[in-house]
């Protein structure tokens, strides 16, 4: 029997497929199918962000790259996640379905597995889950800093005129467009 | 506890349980962040509408009058004899779900409520079970449901979680318009007090004052004073627009926003170094200072209410015409109600150009042009003095605004300008543009803070598009020619795509325009420097 990443890379549509899957799942009935069947990525960005995503995680996750390196792909899941109608938990169940998706998978194969090799892949699963725990309160902490940001906007020309805001524009000049982070 | 084995403890069931969607219960309290703060007291008392209280939609109890059911079939009743438009919506669905999978906030959710045949059907089950025999007699067998409080609140919720785009109408085979749908929806509810802060209040201060903020006349023209030094220090040169000045050729009206809200701000100092450049005969009226009109998310009394004042200020005026600056829903109500509802404005006259002698003759009767069709009717005559290359730090897209692409068809006027003023054009994917551009997701009221995971939700099908401009060709500017997309895009960018800025078709025309007089420009309207150009290290 050759080793779990090895079968994994065989069976890696499979898998992409699988855990795609499951995470339609956490969405209601009557909007799976549609995720599932809608190929156009701006016509379905949710389902096609789900699938585009999972695949880059596999193929990290089967090549061992290191949590950071796979920040793109779990952010783009995420900071969608992290505004849908989920509680945390619920919200990043998806990475923890991984493991579903490979049991699934793996279906009989599963017992000729040396367990050493569960440890090894689940272990960087662990540390990805961290990574992206650290990614999802970015994320709702985001979404509170453009709430108070938009406030300021709103009547920016008004508190302006009051000296209530201090533009970050150190030349001197008409206010530059604040920049994204720490507008004033 | 029985040990487990290995094979068992790989098949952990990571499944969430099912829930029941169809349940019309809300957690309001489970799902802040999806919907909009009521209505306070004191704007519908100023208004004269219906039980003005404090309340929320937490609470158990939402202090309805004694016979809401009562006011609501009665109401219903009333405008289904009024508007044949509502019956045949309400009568004609198939429910072919062509529409199902095109509303932003469906997409960005996921929920299928706010597909807009479910969405509509809240409305139609309960119209079936009280005004059709099928209903009558068969029940939920017929889809009727009575109007119980649950459901109530599930109206509450869901016609207050669209946004009136109308890109689902696009697809309906039968031209259903669901925003009508919700349009109506929102009167019923209005009827017994449910309604949001967002929108009433807006309308209170717009019919009190002139406009959204409640701004008063002195600050209101402190304010276009401010912008004007901003703009004297940037261009060297000192615009000089009026304020109520009778007599003018021209009354110009904007949305609000643009002179309080940033980054519309530098869309108007745009207007106004087009207009002044061109010596233009125009004034601001302090009265009608707000070209927005949230009546259009009340009810029909209302939008002919706020929307007078701008004939009536034509009038006191003596204008000839009406120019309209870059607003959305704005443009909805002077397009497809102002002629009927306060028109004809025979006191006016048929705009024509006075720099090319264009007629505007699709303005014949509402006496009201768009200003992006005046300044592609400039350009076009070569009216203007034009440096492109000063967008040249700009990588633009273009978002279509959702009332005047799909209300008014402006789809191709704003690219011509666009596309005059800016060397480096990127077009959105072709299923997220034109008549079938993706809402901002905080229009028809639902741009409010506390409704934030809702908007990024619902905007993320226009957000998806945009990233991949910026993602294949670096684009960093999305122009639009709506105020409330100036402001909800702006939100939307720095949470999906944060390399992107939004700005005004008009702020890329200032950055680009010629001036006589003008001192060399370092910077674009808003202060940020200018790309190096060939022959700038020899200078």
């Amino acid at each position: 029997m050759s080793g779990l990443l090895q079968v994994l890379q065989e069976k890696r549509k499979a898998l992409e497929e699988r855990w795609a899957e499951l995470v339609f799942a956490t969405y209601p009935e009557q909007s799976v199918a549609f995720l599932r069947r809608e190929r156009d990525r701006f016509a379905n960005p949710l389902g096609a962000t789900i699938r585009s995503e999972i695949t880059a995680l596999v193929e990290g996750l089967l090549a061992g790259a290191d949590a950071a390196a796979l920040t793109a792909p779990l952010d783009a899941v995420i900071r969608v996640r992290a505004v849908q109608s989920f509680p945390p938990a619920e919200a990043l169940r998806f990475l923890f379905q991984f493991k579903q998706a490979v049991a699934d998978v793996l279906g009989d194969d599963a017992g000729g597995v040396p367990p050493g090799d569960y440890f090894a892949l689940y272990a960087r699963l662990d540390e990805l889950a961290l990574h992206a725990f650290g990614i999802y309160v970015g994320c709702r902490e985001r979404v509170f800093e453009i709430r108070a940001r938009e406030a300021t906007a709103r009547t920016y020309s008004l508190l302006k005129q009051a000296g209530l805001v201090i533009d970050t524009d150190v030349a001197g000049g008409p206010p530059a467009c604040p920049p994204v982070e720490g507008r004033s | 506890m029985p040990e487990k084995t290995r094979d068992e403890l790989v098949r952990i069931d990571y499944t969430p349980p099912r829930r029941d969607w169809s349940d019309p219960a809300i957690d309001f309290e489970a799902r802040k962040g999806t919907w909009s703060y009521p209505a306070a007291a004191k704007n519908l008392r100023y208004l004269g509408f219906p039980n003005p209280r404090d309340w929320s939609p937490t609470d158990e109890d939402w202090q309805l009058p004694e016979n809401w059911q009562q006011v609501i079939h009665d109401g219903l009743a009333e405008r289904l004899t009024k508007y044949r438009s509502l019956k045949l919506f309400l009568d004609v669905c198939v429910r072919c779900g062509a529409c199902a999978d095109k509303c932003h906030f469906y997409l960005g959710s996921g929920d299928p409520k706010n597909m807009p045949v479910l969405r509509a059907e809240l409305l139609r089950s309960v119209y079936r079970n009280d005004f059709t025999t099928a209903g009558k007699i068969l029940g939920r067998v017929a889809g009727a449901r009575k109007l119980t409080p649950a459901v109530l609140k599930e109206w509450f919720y869901y016609f207050y979680q669209c946004t009136e785009c109308r890109r689902c109408s696009v697809f309906c085979p039968y031209g259903i318009d669901t925003a009508e749908i919700t349009m109506l929806a929102r009167e019923l509810l209005n009827l017994v007090g449910l309604n949001i802060n967002w929108v009433m209040e807006p309308v209170a201060n717009c019919d009190r004052t002139g406009n959204h903020l409640g701004i008063q006349p002195h600050t209101f023209k402190d304010n276009i004073e401010f912008l004007v030094d901003e703009l004297e220090e940037t261009t060297g040169v000192r615009v000089n627009p009026s304020i109520n000045r009778k007599g003018a050729e021209v009354l110009f009206i904007v949305p609000s926003a643009d002179f309080f809200a940033e980054p519309g701000i530098y869309t108007f100092m745009g207007y106004l170094l087009l207009l002044h450049s061109l010596g233009l005969d125009y004034t601001l009226s302090a009265y009608a200072s707000e070209g927005g009109n949230f009546g259009l998310f009340t009810s029909h009394d209302t939008i002919k209410r706020l929307n007078y004042k701008i004939y009536h200020e034509a009038k006191r005026l003596g204008v000839k015409w009406i120019l309209g600056g870059e607003c959305g829903h704005m443009w909805r109500v002077m397009h497809q109600y102002m002629d009927t509802m306060n028109g004809p404005a025979d006191f006016l006259e048929a705009p024509v150009s006075p720099f090319t002698g264009t007629a505007f003759t699709n303005a014949a009767s509402t006496k009201m042009v768009h200003i992006c069709e005046f300044t592609a009717d400039l350009i076009k005559h070569g009216k203007l003095n034009l440096d492109p290359t000063r967008n040249d730090h700009l990588r633009v897209t273009f978002h279509d605004s959702c009332n005047p692409a799909r209300a008014m068809g402006i789809l191709e006027e704003p690219r011509y300008v666009l596309r005059s003023v800016v060397n480096n054009f990127f077009e959105m994917p072709e299923n997220t543009i034109r008549e079938q551009t993706f809402c901002c997701g905080g229009g028809a009221g639902l741009g409010n803070d506390e409704n934030m995971e809702m908007r990024l939700r619902g905007g993320l099908p226009r957000a998806n598009a945009v990233r991949f401009v910026h993602e294949k060709h670096a684009v960093n500017r999305l122009a639009c020619i709506c105020a409330i997309d100036r402001a909800t895009l702006s939100t939307l960018m720095e949470y999906w795509v944060p390399e992107v800025d939004v700005s005004g078709v008009h702020e890329l025309v200032g950055n680009a325009l010629v001036l006589e007089g003008e001192k060399p420009r370092t910077t674009d309207l808003r202060g940020k420097p200018l790309a190096a150009r060939k022959g700038d290290a020899d200078a």
